[in-house]
């Protein structure tokens, strides 16, 4: 089989997935017991007869399959509705979210694939010295600690008894009412273009930095011990050996030899691993009251705003879904010898 | 092994170990630190709970005018008698025991009416510790009769310091004005406590609690009645009751491990909270385990359509993001034990399922299976006589292995509030300290995620194991 009947292949794949994910999403939601109606009566904010109403205004009343068909066009098309506590639409809401989600996950991610490996491939090169089991124990330790519960200290020493890291939020408070102006800002080839000033970085850094060290803490351990196996495996082959032989200096040999041809399964990792840290970004959101999607999940289920729950989770779905296909996709590319199939 | 024996115990003789009720709240002051701190950093201070009565509301006539000093102004008085007397029946509704209670009397026969009597009920005491009490609660109960007769009867508590220079300072603590009879005993008994009524009569919001008390200091607790005379009766004749009165104090440290925002004891949460985690740990295992083994066996020995079918689903279930999956679905069914069981067991069977297949597939080609087919066996026979034994050692490892998993998730779970409100686990403790201002106290976050941490490692060693003596031929495999 071909790399374009693999890629075909890989998308109607995904194209399957993303069906089954919006039918669970669907089922969830429509079959469970309970109904919005009814805890909105239950409230007192309906009058007796205005149920059956709203009922038919948010066509509750259609039959199912007309439904589900809505409820389809609508996921794909970007339409979330409105959420039942802001009424304010999901899709707007969502936006800043989920670019705080993307960036907490986005940094941690590649500080814990650099510090990962690094250590992974000195570990491996020092194989049985202390450094080596020390950072397997120290990996293996962060790694099956619960993450919520290192951001809880994490927060304890570095924001309550040290003062040195805000305890909430993606920026400083009060600049819900002065915004650091931007630095620059203007339309550049006819798109509107603002550059943040170096304070709205910095602000953002100071606030970012222990979620993401709490997330990279919890995400390093496995880069280390798959770079840790596979570089182990690798520096046992004869082209290392013909390397050393040459008298290529250790730093050539491990870096460009041996890492470069451990990279492979590597680099398919990454993806795999991004429902992990995205599970790991939900938590620490919340720990950090850091404004993505999972602190906005969280809320959801205070105010049961099923709407929105059904979004961030459709949204959450929807990313390990395309990270699963570019793993697929990177691992057809990247390795010429895999067979596709 | 050991730690898992210790947990297992723990969570079985909970009640012995922790004779404090986890959900008791109050058991000492709200925050207080672990008793052993005081050893640890003298630096700081501390105070245990402390009563000032072994046993209130008097129950013996010797304990009213021995240990109460009692003084009235009948010698400026011109024309009211006043008299205190003890009677053997008290409030009925405080305690299991009838106490009795103090009886005042104010009698005026003559003519010269406006008399105000004042009657003091003293107790010295010395409050031992070197910080001061988290809360105190002061309490009194009362019964009026014929007050009508009186313009007005008022009931003052106050506390009296005595400095080191011999000095008083006084702080009022509760005021009472009555102007007509009780029709029986007042319930409940009024409690007047540090975080209540008393901070109104603070000049500044302070905490009473840190105003009033010194380290080791003596106090006087003083109940003041003041029963003015009124002009409307010619023979005036009033009683007042007097029941209960007390003060009691709450600590700052408590027991091995505090107390949480509600004044629980954390030890006995601690405890209590891990029969929850090892119930809903092992079980879900268990659960997820057994689909894993179902699943698997049957398509790995059916195989073909069956097969493809099932690994289809198993794939696509593995893809999902597990977390939100169980955030949601929780949401939407109501967190119950039953459910967090459930649910977690319900959506961690994937990659078992998958092992146990592959296994099954390399084991239905073995000449044994083949022999049991030609004698005539079933197919449900054989996936359960011939293939089942040879899958078992794999489903020790993966439940010892899947237990710490299960157990992160219920801590997960619950830690973001979706716990299940009628029990104690450890994921909900951390979820009161993030939430209830526990965050920058150490002795409430670090008991309860190093117990978490301590259970998951056991079980993950105890399955390394279980597959190094099970799995002989496996061995190099990791």
């Amino acid at each position: 089989m071909g790399l374009r009947a693999y890629i075909l292949k890989r998308t109607i794949n995904s194209f399957i997935l993303l069906i089954f994910v919006l039918t669970i999403n669907f089922a969830i939601f429509t079959l469970m017991p309970g109904n919005p109606i009814e805890t909105l009566a239950a409230s007192g904010r309906l009058r007796p007869g205005q149920g059956q109403q709203v009922l038919e205004l948010w066509g509750f009343s259609e039959p199912i399959h007309v439904r589900y068909a809505k409820y389809v066009v609508n996921m794909l098309t970007w339409n979330f509705g409105y959420s039942f506590h802001s009424q304010s639409p999901i899709t707007y809401e969502m936006t800043g979210r989920l670019q705080n989600t993307l960036l907490l996950v986005g940094t941690s991610s590649i500080l814990a694939i650099v510090i990962g490996v690094l250590l992974g491939v000195v570990a491996a090169y020092k194989r049985g010295g202390i450094f080596d089991s020390a950072s397997v124990v120290i990996s293996l330790i962060t790694y099956s600690l619960p993450s919520f519960w290192m951001g809880m200290l994490a927060l304890m020493f570095f924001s309550f008894n040290l003062h040195w890291f805000p305890s909430q939020g993606s920026v400083p408070a009060d600049w819900a009412t002065h915004w650091p102006e931007p630095a620059f800002q203007g339309s550049v080839l006819g798109t509107q273009i603002a550059i943040p000033s170096l304070t709205e970085i910095a602000g953002r850094i100071h606030h970012l930095f222990l979620p993401m060290m709490v997330l990279t803490l919890f995400a390093y351990g496995g880069y280390l011990l798959l770079t840790r196996a596979t570089m182990l495996e690798t520096l046992s082959e004869d082209y290392v050996i013909t390397a050393r032989a040459k008298g290529l200096s250790e730093r050539t040999v491990l870096f460009k030899h041996a890492l470069k041809n451990a990279s492979l399964p590597i680099i398919t990792n990454v993806a795999l691993t991004f429902a992990f840290l995205l599970t790991g970004a939900i938590i620490t959101e919340q720990v950090f009251t850091y404004p993505g999607l999972g602190q906005w999940i969280w809320g959801s289920i205070a105010y049961a705003d099923y709407p929105v729950m059904q979004a961030i989770f459709y949204i959450i779905a929807l990313c390990v879904i395309i990270a699963n296909f570019a793993a697929d996709l990177a691992y057809g590319l990247v390795d010429p010898r895999v067979k596709y199939g | 092994m050991i730690i898992l024996v210790t947990f297992s115990v723990m969570s079985i003789f909970a009640g012995v170990l922790a004779p404090i009720s986890p959900y008791a709240e109050y058991v000492s002051g709200d925050f207080a630190t672990p008793a052993w701190f005081r050893s640890v950093f003298p630096g700081y201070t501390y105070s245990d709970n402390f009563r000032m009565l072994s046993q209130a509301g008097f129950p013996t006539e010797a304990s009213l005018f021995e240990e109460w000093d009692i003084t009235t102004n009948q010698n400026q008085l011109r024309s009211a008698d006043i008299s205190v007397q003890y009677d053997p029946i008290g409030n009925p509704t405080t305690g299991a025991q009838q106490t009795g209670s103090a009886v005042i009397s104010f009698t005026r026969d003559g003519q010269s009416y406006g008399d105000v009597a004042e009657i003091h009920f003293k107790k010295q005491f010395n409050f031992p510790y070197t910080g001061p009490p988290k809360i105190f609660e002061a309490k009194i109960s009362w019964f009026a009769i014929d007050a009508e007769e009186l313009r007005q009867i008022e009931l003052t508590l106050l506390i009296h310091r005595i400095e080191a220079n011999g000095s008083i300072t006084t702080y009022p603590l509760w005021i009472k004005q009555l102007f007509q009879s009780s029709f029986a005993w007042e319930t409940p008994v009024e409690t007047v406590s540090s975080y209540g009524s008393v901070k109104n009569l603070m000049p500044v919001t302070l905490d009473p609690a840190l105003v009033i008390f010194k380290p080791q200091t003596d106090y006087i607790l003083d109940l003041r009645v003041k029963m003015s005379d009124s002009s409307n009766f010619g023979h005036t004749e009033a009683t007042l009751h007097v029941d209960d009165l007390d003060i009691q104090f709450w600590g700052s440290s408590f027991g091995v491990l505090g107390t949480d925002h509600k004044g629980r004891d954390l030890f006995s949460l601690l405890v209590n909270g891990s029969r929850v985690s090892l119930f809903v740990g092992l079980l879900s295992a268990f659960l997820s385990v057994s689909i894993g083994l179902m699943i698997g066996l049957v398509a790995g020995y059916l195989g073909r359509l069956v097969d493809e079918l099932m690994m289809r689903i198993t794939d696509m279930l593995l893809v999902l993001p597990n977390l939100p999956l169980l955030i949601v679905l929780i949401a939407v069914l109501g967190p119950s034990v039953f459910n967090l069981i459930l649910l977690i067991g319900a959506l961690g069977w994937m990659g078992f399922a998958r092992t146990v297949r592959s296994q099954v597939l390399s084991l239905r080609e073995r000449p044994f299976v083949e022999a049991a087919k030609a004698v005539g066996a079933g197919k449900f026979h054989i996936i359960v006589r011939h293939v089942l034994p040879n899958v078992m050692s794999l489903v020790y490892v993966t439940l010892a292995l899947s237990v710490p998993g299960a157990i992160l998730a219920e801590a997960a779970l619950s830690w973001l509030g979706l716990f299940d409100p009628t029990v104690v686990s450890w994921g909900r403790m951390l979820n009161e300290a993030q939430f209830q201002n526990g965050i920058d106290k150490p002795w409430w976050i670090v008991p309860p995620g190093i117990s978490i941490a301590l259970v998951s490692l056991s079980f993950v060693l105890l399955g390394y194991a279980l597959d190094e003596i099970l799995n002989p031929k496996l061995r190099q495999r990791r």
